[in-house]
């Protein structure tokens, strides 16, 4: 700390006029942390913040990845009020959560994910905790693996991948490699590129898989080729890392949806699973998630279970409860359940139809480009295909917000606007 | 397999215990005089309050979190006349409860401040090691604190190892009721432990967990964090409104940051929101709500502040009797410390063996350190757990006090 060393030199004696301007100069220099350089600016948040200037009545947020309704409002699913109203009748106390969760919350959710008689939670092969939403349980898993993962520390991510993954992972002490997963010629899945990569991934790493509704190109393999990827994954020897965020949100369908993770358990692997609530339940601010992992045996699982608890601790100690018990109550509650399966059905099926509608527009707009990507794609996001200068002109001449790889919010989109969007799409693109 | 955590073993021997007079003097949350949690009625209002209010829904909160409740917080904590708050040089962070505070500014200290070494007290939350180095700190040190001969604080070995402290070092100060001893410094010693801090070139990070749950009032038990602010100290200082709200499981806290210039506090936020983005996103959005609406009205916060009052008053009554019975049953040693002790916890003083025997015969759970909670007290078995604590230190050795 020079900086404070060289303080010394000022003293009270100064001239009153220098050291009024000397104690500005002073203060700054003696403060810790004068040397802090202010952080890259959020990139989302820069779309949100100029969208939220721009004054164009006819103004487009594609930027925001939380879902909207048909009037472009915030939706909180009825299942998520009927939890709300059956949670408050039992006048439940403010305790301490256990530090990986509830229970009853853990078992629901490895259960929503694996189905609900699956052999791995019955067999009680699952350490299951509750995380802070996807990205706390990303973490901890990430700092599980980075103390106790057996192979290589590096984890393998599909190009390009969510924002965060990589200062995530790159924290809590893992290396970060690539595999080839997008293709900007199609706008679809670089099958061949990621086999190729893949196979060449060293034996015993990790890799970083997104089971459904891939953030950010809403581009998924086809199930055949899951299967492709899981036989190449074993060959290989490679660990499975499932980032599952989506799981009902995209298809509309909750099996459908996790197929690939239950399919390669079903092959033999032993994986990882984040899962969230933020967008199939809509509980973002809530922050309920879960991390587990699928092992050989009880014992395993119970030291694995050990070791997550003593990494949680140190964190926050233990995790938010009321997001955890609006979830536990809608999967153990028969009626709240299928209720819950209506409600994310319909906001799957309204992004299902709003892509159509994008689609559909365009052609009539007399767009001659191929926008079979807009309906193959699947989930919240939406690769565009647009380049950085399309994107430029879109947001400036039809106050249009979206990043610059072109992404979109599809859950942006209303019926009343989708026309449009397409009309301004088709103008910086044609 | 990892060694269970002593608190939530301990927690899980007491409930599988069938001893119908058993008592958990273990998990540190508030009982009330029936031995049941609380939740405190401005809770509840401002609950039923929130599910009727069609205007609120669940989007993310920023990164930081939400403002009314940052702001609030780091405002209570400091006092509005404080000169950092007047000046745009102090800002708050919504954190997940005091751990997660803890956490943050543990990060931010050891990844952007470069500070490697830290010092607790000795002894001192189980937690504080582990968060330290997780953070990225590299040493972790003690202070010594607590002098078992006198049960009261070594002052003069709490100075000599602060003054044997390198240079940058970040040194852990409880800001009030101490836990796990309950032994607080006077407010002389807290000025003489700020002049060596500052000759030292110490960092000072408050631990704040029971603020106006110490003595029931929110200024008095702010003193020594106030105090460093009006020296002109940068420092930083998580805040839990675990107890002081009784809202435990929603894990809400408040990390508040004080710098010399109001230029650093802009960088700094930045700096922390991609450390919170790589660990959590952003904070849960509930707790934050209830705290953050009730600290910005003023007739829900005089509510709150009664409520606070209450759980205080009920400890301090636990304490009184304690030490009148033990001392009517002429127990063996002094027991004038669990009077002057305050707060949530008492460093009893008993040994192992006394502790082993108050749980294996008495069926009375406290820690192996000897620290014992004193909400888990009650008009209901305080005569019985004082009976028992005659007991075991007349008969074991090791207990003379």
């Amino acid at each position: 700390m020079s900086l404070i060393s060289s303080l010394k030199i000022f003293s009270p004696s100064s001239l009153n006029t220098t050291q009024n301007a000397l104690s500005v100069v002073s203060s700054r220099a003696n403060s810790w942390w004068s040397h802090v350089e202010m952080g890259p600016p959020d990139p989302i948040l820069g779309v949100t913040e100029a969208f939220k200037r721009d004054t164009n009545p006819k103004k487009m947020n594609l930027g925001v990845g939380a879902y909207r309704d048909d009037n472009g409002k915030p939706f909180i699913l009825p299942a998520v009020k009927m939890a709300e109203a059956e949670i408050a009748k039992k006048n439940m106390d403010k305790e301490y959560s256990p530090i990986s969760g509830s229970p009853e919350f853990c078992k629901a959710t490895i259960n929503l994910a694996l189905g609900e008689d699956n052999e791995w939670t019955k067999n009680g092969l699952n350490a299951t905790v509750q995380g802070i939403s996807g990205t706390g349980s990303l973490r901890i898993g990430t700092a599980f693996l980075s103390a106790f993962f057996p192979g290589g520390k590096d984890l393998y991510m599909p190009t390009p991948t969510w924002g965060n993954h990589v200062p995530l992972a790159k924290h809590a002490g893992l290396g970060v490699k690539q595999y080839r997963y997008y293709d900007p010629k199609t706008c679809g899945f670089d099958f061949h590129g990621a086999l190729q990569d893949i196979a060449k991934i060293p034996e015993r790493s990790m890799i970083l898989l997104h089971a459904c509704a891939h953030n950010p190109t809403g581009v998924d393999p086809k199930p055949e080729q899951w299967a492709e990827m899981s036989k190449v994954i074993k060959e290989k020897k490679l660990f499975p890392f499932f980032d599952m965020a989506y799981q009902g949100f995209a298809s509309g369908d909750i099996d459908k949806d996790a197929a690939p993770v239950r399919m390669f358990l079903k092959d033999g692997h032993q994986i990882a699973l984040s899962q969230s609530y933020a967008k199939n339940m809509g509980l973002y601010g809530e922050r309920a998630g879960a991390f587990s992992l699928i092992c050989s045996s009880k014992e395993e699982a119970a030291a694995t279970m050990s070791q997550l608890k003593i990494i949680i601790r140190p964190m926050y100690s233990n995790p938010p409860v009321t997001g955890a018990r609006i979830a536990t109550e809608i999967l153990t509650n028969p009626s709240l359940r299928s209720q819950w399966l209506k409600d994310v059905k319909g906001m799957a099926d309204r992004i299902i139809s709003m892509r159509q509608l994008l689609r559909s527009n365009l052609a009539k707009e007399g767009s001659s480009r191929d926008w079979a990507h807009i309906t193959d794609q699947i989930g919240m996001f939406c690769f565009t295909g647009m380049t950085p200068p399309q994107v430029e002109k879109l947001t400036k001449d039809f106050s249009v917000y979206l990043t610059k790889d072109g992404r979109i919010s599809v859950a942006g989109i209303t019926s009343k606007n989708v026309e449009y969007l397409a009309h301004a799409i088709h103008q910086v693109t044609k | 397999s990892a060694p269970p955590i002593e608190v939530f073993a301990l927690n899980k021997a007491y409930v599988e215990d069938t001893f119908p007079q058993k008592v958990n003097l273990g998990v540190g949350a508030y009982r009330t005089d029936e031995g049941k949690p609380w939740v405190l009625p401005v809770v509840r209002h401002m609950e039923q309050k929130l599910a009727a209010d069609e205007t609120l829904n669940k989007e993310y909160l920023p990164v930081l979190g939400y403002e009314p409740l940052a702001s609030a917080a780091t405002r209570m904590l400091l006092g509005s006349d404080s000169a950092s708050l007047k000046e745009g040089r102090a800002t708050g962070i919504q954190c997940l409860s005091g751990t997660g505070a803890l956490r943050v500014g543990a990060e931010f200290l050891a990844h952007i401040g470069k500070h490697s070494i830290v010092y607790s007290s000795n002894p001192t939350w189980g937690n504080h090691s582990l968060v330290f180095l997780n953070a990225g700190f590299t040493s972790y040190r003690s202070y010594r604190y607590w002098d078992a001969a006198k049960k009261a604080l070594d002052f003069d070995g709490l100075m000599e190892d602060l003054r044997n402290a390198p240079e940058n070092s970040v040194i852990i100060l409880h800001a009030c009721a101490h836990n796990p001893t309950g032994v607080d410094p006077t407010q002389d010693q807290w000025r003489q432990i700020a002049d060596l801090i500052e000759e030292r070139r110490l960092f000072p990070f408050f631990d704040s967990a029971y603020q106006g749950f110490a003595s029931g009032d929110l200024d008095r038990d702010a003193w020594a964090v106030r105090y460093f602010d009006s020296r002109g100290f940068e420092m930083v200082c998580a805040q839990s409104f675990a107890k002081n709200f009784g809202l435990y499981n929603e894990r809400v806290g408040n990390l508040t940051f004080v710098a010399k210039d109001r230029s650093v506090i802009e960088p700094v936020r930045s700096q922390i929101t991609l450390l919170v983005r790589a660990n959590y996103s952003n904070p849960p959005n509930h707790g934050a709500r209830i705290v953050g609406t009730v600290l910005n009205d003023p007739v829900l916060t005089e509510q709150w502040k009664s409520h606070i009052k209450t759980m205080a008053d009920r400890i301090i009554s636990m304490r009184l009797g304690l030490r009148e019975r033990l001392e009517k049953l002429e127990t063996p040693g002094t027991w004038n410390h669990i009077t002057d002790q305050i707060g949530m916890f008492s460093f009893t003083g008993l040994g192992p063996l006394a502790v082993d025997k108050l749980i294996a015969d008495h069926h009375i759970y406290l820690l192996k350190g000897g620290r014992i909670n004193m909400c888990g007290l009650n008009t209901g078995n305080i005569d019985y757990v004082a009976k028992c604590i005659h007991e075991v230190v007349t008969t074991t050795q090791e207990a003379s006090l």
